[in-house]
């Protein structure tokens, strides 16, 4: 048998060439001793690991097991339509209210596999917000928008050479605002 | 009592609220000493988590005194301090007895997909959290734990949620002996997976983020390799490229909803909220990993719908993993670990900051401001 012309214009021993796999320069290694095996700890939890086996025995085969006491719900207590029935405990913050609170027993009514489920709880979250802000204000209590963003801390961390111009175009924007309505005004008095 | 309260999507506000009650015989109440900002709790500063009502306290990382026992708790006493696990749990139910403490189906009537958690919004149980002077612990006979001999209080406090979590998340990304493990997130629980995938017997740590600061840090913590993903022009084909074209073998997702890094996921995910945040750092890990390698999604998603690439999950034989981290299962071997000195929790706080500035707090940690890594909120009874 003749030998194999192994390189032809169709085959060719050689690889075509690799591309580059050098690091990039930003990519930054930290004190990592040559041989691994040296970094502090290692290997101590390579057969020792507490989540194994990830579920451990258990001859409990209800979804509660034995409960001996249960919670008596003092105000209404939403509960998905997955559970069996009110869980023995349950938080006790914020009871839904007002039409955020209608919204929030719609939701409830369908199942977390559906998006009406979420997208309704998601939406009522906003209409919960608005409500609270008429609330805030009935009850003395109105929202102070810059201390709960924190907008003075924001700023000060800005850079001050921005902090300068920032100012200074907020300030421009206000000056040409107020320009705007004193031209206004003088030019209706003329007419 | 003064809490932290929830005032609509990046407001909150310190307020007077009842002092909480005994509602159930397995109830305590804590005084709390010390709480933090956990990065999930930026996810509900964001308002991103459905169900969250105005006027919610967060805070599910807390330690303190116990002030008040119900009459069925006979293994903790007033006085006694404590490290409470984020997971609400009976230990007596269903997915209790099997270990998954974060799955407590006793808990949590709201949903049965999620656990109950402290100050997590109405869809993990409407319980307010840690974040305040006082604060109602169910099944305090199972959950909370007297901090041992040997464990400060801050390190106590970082393990009642980011360390048990960045350890589990190493633990479920299945680290095989020199395995080479990419973290997306240089956060807390980033940080500790970092440290964790050492432990668990890892060959190679990378750890991705966009923030130098939190990159620098845990090249040094970890230790790791570091690289800021804004330099790359393609981050996925990066990773492999650095990984023989292969691909890490585990990849984690320790960033979740509130990802950066792609115009499209933030546009549905924040602007339009058409989806449950930005899913980039889940796409990035399922596309970059090997084929048959393992993704732990160990970053909080929430429950509404995200966009997923399921094709390439299904075509790449990938194994993905997630849960939240039931930490008692976990506190054990980490006790051991904190006092051998080879995980130090309490080295990633940055900053402290008393209860009544609460949001200078989350302003800080949410924008990363001053190179801020872990806020401790300190509420003004915490000596009394």
């Amino acid at each position: 048998m003749a030998a194999h012309d192994y390189d032809s214009e169709r085959w060719t021993s050689k690889a075509p060439p690799m591309r580059d796999t050098s690091l990039d320069p930003h990519h930054i290694t930290g004190p990592i001793p040559t041989d691994y095996r040296q970094v502090k700890g290692w290997g101590v939890d390579l057969t020792n690991r507490p989540m194994y086996p990830m579920e451990l025995p258990s001859n409990v085969m209800t979804a509660r097991g034995e409960v001996r006491d249960w919670q008596v719900p003092q105000e209404k207590i939403h509960n998905s339509i997955e559970h069996p029935n009110l869980t023995p405990v349950f938080g006790t913050s914020c009871p839904p209210t007002g039409l955020s609170g209608r919204m929030r027993d719609y939701a409830y009514k369908y199942s977390e596999g559906t998006n009406r489920h979420w997208m309704t709880l998601v939406f009522a979250d906003r209409v919960n917000m608005l409500e609270s802000l008429f609330t805030g204000i009935l009850s003395g209590k109105p929202d102070n928008w810059p201390a709960e963003k924190a907008w003075g801390t924001r700023l000060r961390a800005v850079d001050p050479a921005r902090r300068v111009r920032f100012m200074a175009a907020g300030a421009a924007v206000v000056g040409a605002v107020a320009l705007g309505i004193v031209l206004t005004k003088a030019l209706s008095e003329d007419d | 009592m003064r809490a932290m309260t929830y005032r609509g999507p990046f407001r909150v506000r310190v307020e007077d609220k009842p002092d909480p009650e005994i509602l159930h015989p397995n109830d305590a109440i804590i005084r709390v000493t010390r709480a933090a900002i956990c990065g999930s709790d930026i996810h509900l500063y964001h308002g991103l988590m459905p169900d969250l009502r105005i006027g919610h306290t967060f805070g599910h990382e807390f330690i303190g005194i116990v002030e008040e026992v119900g009459p069925n708790v006979d293994n903790l006493k007033t006085g006694d301090k404590v490290l409470v696990p984020f997971n609400i749990c009976c230990g007596t139910c269903y997915f209790c007895s099997r270990g998954l403490y974060g799955n407590c189906h006793n808990t949590n009537p709201n949903a049965t997909a999620a656990g109950a958690i402290y100050g997590y919004s109405h869809t993990c149980g409407g319980y307010d959290g840690g974040q305040a002077e006082y604060v109602r612990v169910p099944f305090a006979n199972f959950g909370p734990e007297k901090i041992p001999e040997g464990i400060s209080d801050d390190d106590a406090l970082l393990l009642t949620d980011a360390c048990p979590t960045g350890y589990h998340a190493a633990q479920m990304a299945d680290i095989n002996e020199g395995d080479t493990v990419l973290i997306f997130g240089a956060g807390p629980v980033g940080i500790f997976a970092a440290r964790s995938a050492w432990l668990m017997g890892a060959g190679r740590v990378i750890v991705t983020d966009h923030l130098d600061y939190r990159l620098d840090f845990v090249s040094r913590y970890g230790p790791a390799e570091v690289i800021n993903f804004t330099h790359l022009k393609d981050p996925i084909v990066y990773f492999k490229k650095i990984t023989d074209f292969l691909g890490p073998d585990s990849a984690i997702d320790a960033v979740g909803c509130d990802a950066s890094g792609s115009i499209y996921q933030s546009l549905l995910g924040f602007k339009l909220k058409a989806q449950a945040g930005n899913a980039v750092a889940m796409h990035w890990a399922i596309n970059s990993v090997r084929k048959g390698g393992t993704v732990v999604a160990i970053g909080a998603y929430g429950p509404p719908m995200n966009l997923f690439p399921l094709g390439s999950l299904f075509n790449k034989g990938l194994t993905l993993r997630g849960n939240q981290c039931p930490v008692k299962r976990q506190l054990p071997r980490l006790y051991e670990h904190v006092r051998n000195g080879l995980i130090k929790p309490s080295e990633i706080i940055t900053h402290r900051f008393p209860l009544e500035d609460i949001a200078e707090g989350y302003r800080v940690f949410t924008s990363k401001l001053d190179n801020c890594i872990k806020p401790v909120i300190i509420p003004d009874r915490a000596a009394a």
